[in-house]
């Protein structure tokens, strides 16, 4: 049976699981079931300079008790990066640009060694909106983008977008680039069922005081919540209410002044910082419309979880948003706080426009992660030509 | 191991594009290029002075802090460098916790540069400070303090 590495350096050490590295868990736990390949997870270990194997069957459990007790995952076996096995197949999906292992230096010794190299690339912002992106994590992202393009069998997209961009640069820089396949991510996530009496008093307070629009996701200069603010400071003030829910993350302190010097905050805007699962859920469900103003996504799953839960979506009009959103959706120009707030007047206002959009996500059925999964073992298959 | 020419084209051309897409945003790139490329390719302990060596200026401390921490200097860290030799440049950053976390090893080098006590003290307490429960219970602290930690351990 053919061998899959996959390095989780950093879902070991991380105390968050949303974003990457939750796509890291789900497509685990998918590889894991397949019989056609045999799974193995790997995290650098600097004392020995060499990949430590994971023990398979206690990460998978991890997967799902994300505890902090990880010793019982590490084993003592380790494999010199010389010595990863010929004809095996190297999955990157992991943030492994922030691991000490650059991409620089181990895809040009696993090609040696005629490892098969497969980087999931989540998206390209790093290279194409670096303006988000702090100066340090671009150069570590430029060494994983540099060394996919040079050394990759085949890269993994989960977006038509993301492929466009990534083909744009190689015509740029005229290079061949390896061939680029789209595997599109679940939205399947399995989700406890929503508990109310876990939800917290505030989180219903919240949800009582009126009609509100949502916007779910870290609180960074990417997301665009200032837009948002701007909306209702300019133009939805006493119709509609705002919830912003997410850590707060780097280079929002002039937004945050704005946000808690606004004579509504705790009245008409919230911001609810480290709610659960099920607060989340809570304000999804009551929330009238979700409100996604992001300049750019690697996917979008806010998106996806709003038309879980059948709640109307008005997003910006990206490429991405517009990709994963579909028709389902209603969209606002990019930085148009004046449009996103008629849309929201329009719908305050007109009953029936408002049903028909809640209808169009009524029974939305997400991609699942068993699809996501068969989909890369094809890739992998396709890889050896089987 | 440095990278080869035309590899060194393909990290040159991203390069060049996210400059130019932070220049159209009025931002600065606080890295400088040939310090940059040097270092793509460095292994992740053992890393040769021999690669850096003809490197000067900002090159060479772009170069080194990618090299050994995987990240560029700040402010303070640039300054505390400016007029400072190679050798006094790689004493200093010898010195500093993540030196000794990372375990680098120093090859090709004229100068004896080991990790330094501070950095040896520092990076055990860091080992210790670095589990998930702990690391948690620091997110939810003011930002003022979480800045403060994390530059003890940098």
């Amino acid at each position: 049976m053919r061998k899959i590495y996959l390095d989780v350096s950093m879902v070991m050490i991380g105390t968050n699981f949303t974003g990457v590295p939750r796509v890291v868990m789900e497509l685990a736990k998918r590889l894991h079931k397949s019989q056609k390949f045999d799974l193995n997870f790997i995290e650098y270990n600097q004392k020995k300079d060499a990949f430590r194997l994971l023990d398979t069957e206690e990460f998978i459990k991890f997967t799902d008790t994300k505890t902090d007790k990880r010793n019982s995952i590490r084993t003592d076996k380790h494999i010199p990066f010389e010595e990863m096995e010929e004809g095996s197949i190297f999955f990157d999906c992991d943030t492994v640009w922030k691991t000490r292992v650059r991409r620089s230096f181990l895809y040009p010794i696993l090609k040696k060694n005629k490892v098969k190299i497969v980087p999931f690339i989540h998206d390209i912002i790093g290279i194409d909106y670096p303006q988000f992106c702090e100066n340090s994590d671009v150069m570590n992202f430029i060494d994983f983008i540099g060394a996919s393009f040079l050394y990759a069998d085949r890269i993994i997209v989960t977006t038509n977008a993301t492929k466009k961009a990534i083909l744009a640069q190689g015509e740029r820089m005229k290079i061949e680039l390896p061939d680029i396949a789209i595997v599109p991510l679940g939205g399947d996530f399995n989700r406890k069922t929503s508990d109310e009496e876990n939800v917290k008093v505030k989180i219903k307070d919240i949800a009582a005081a009126g009609k509100y629009f949502l916007m779910v996701g870290t609180i960074e200069p990417r997301k665009n919540h200032k837009l948002l603010l701007e909306a209702y400071q300019k133009y939805l003030r006493g119709k509609i209410n705002l919830v912003i829910a997410g850590y707060r993350g780097q280079g929002m302190e002039e937004f945050f002044e704005k946000l808690s010097n606004d004579p509504d905050f705790e009245k008409g805007i919230w911001h609810v910082d480290n709610a659960s699962d099920d607060d989340i859920n809570y304000l999804y469900r009551h929330a009238f419309a979700f409100v996604f103003p992001s300049y750019i996504e690697g996917y979008g799953l806010p998106l996806i979880e709003a038309f879980i839960r059948e709640v109307p979506v008005i997003a910006a009009g990206n490429d991405i948003n517009r990709e994963v959103a579909g028709e389902r959706a209603l969209f606002f120009t990019q930085d148009d706080s004046k449009e996103l707030s008629d849309i929201i007047n329009d719908l305050l206002s007109d009953e029936e426009k408002y049903k028909a959009l809640r209808e169009s996500v009524k029974g939305y059925i997400p991609k699942t992660w068993d699809e996501t999964g068969d989909n890369l073992i094809k890739q992998f298959e396709d890889i050896y030509g089987e | 191991m440095a990278a080869s020419k035309e590899d060194r084209m393909v990290y040159e051309g991203l390069f060049e594009h996210v400059k130019n897409e932070l220049e159209k945003n009025n931002q600065i790139l606080n890295c400088d290029k040939d310090g940059f490329l040097c270092q793509i390719g460095t292994a992740p302990k053992k890393i040769s002075f021999e690669e850096m060596k003809d490197l000067e200026g900002e090159a060479f401390l772009s170069c080194a802090f990618m090299a050994f921490f995987q990240r560029l200097p700040i402010k303070e860290e640039i300054e505390r460098c400016e007029n400072l030799s190679k050798e006094e440049i790689l004493k200093y950053l010898s010195n500093k916790a993540s030196f000794s976390i990372r375990g680098i090893e120093l090859t090709d080098c004229p100068y004896n540069i080991k990790p330094g006590l501070k950095g040896k003290i520092v990076g055990k307490a860091a080992a210790v400070a670095s589990s998930p429960a702990l690391r948690k219970t620091a997110k939810k602290m003011p930002a003022g303090i979480q800045n403060k930690i994390r530059g003890t351990f940098r």
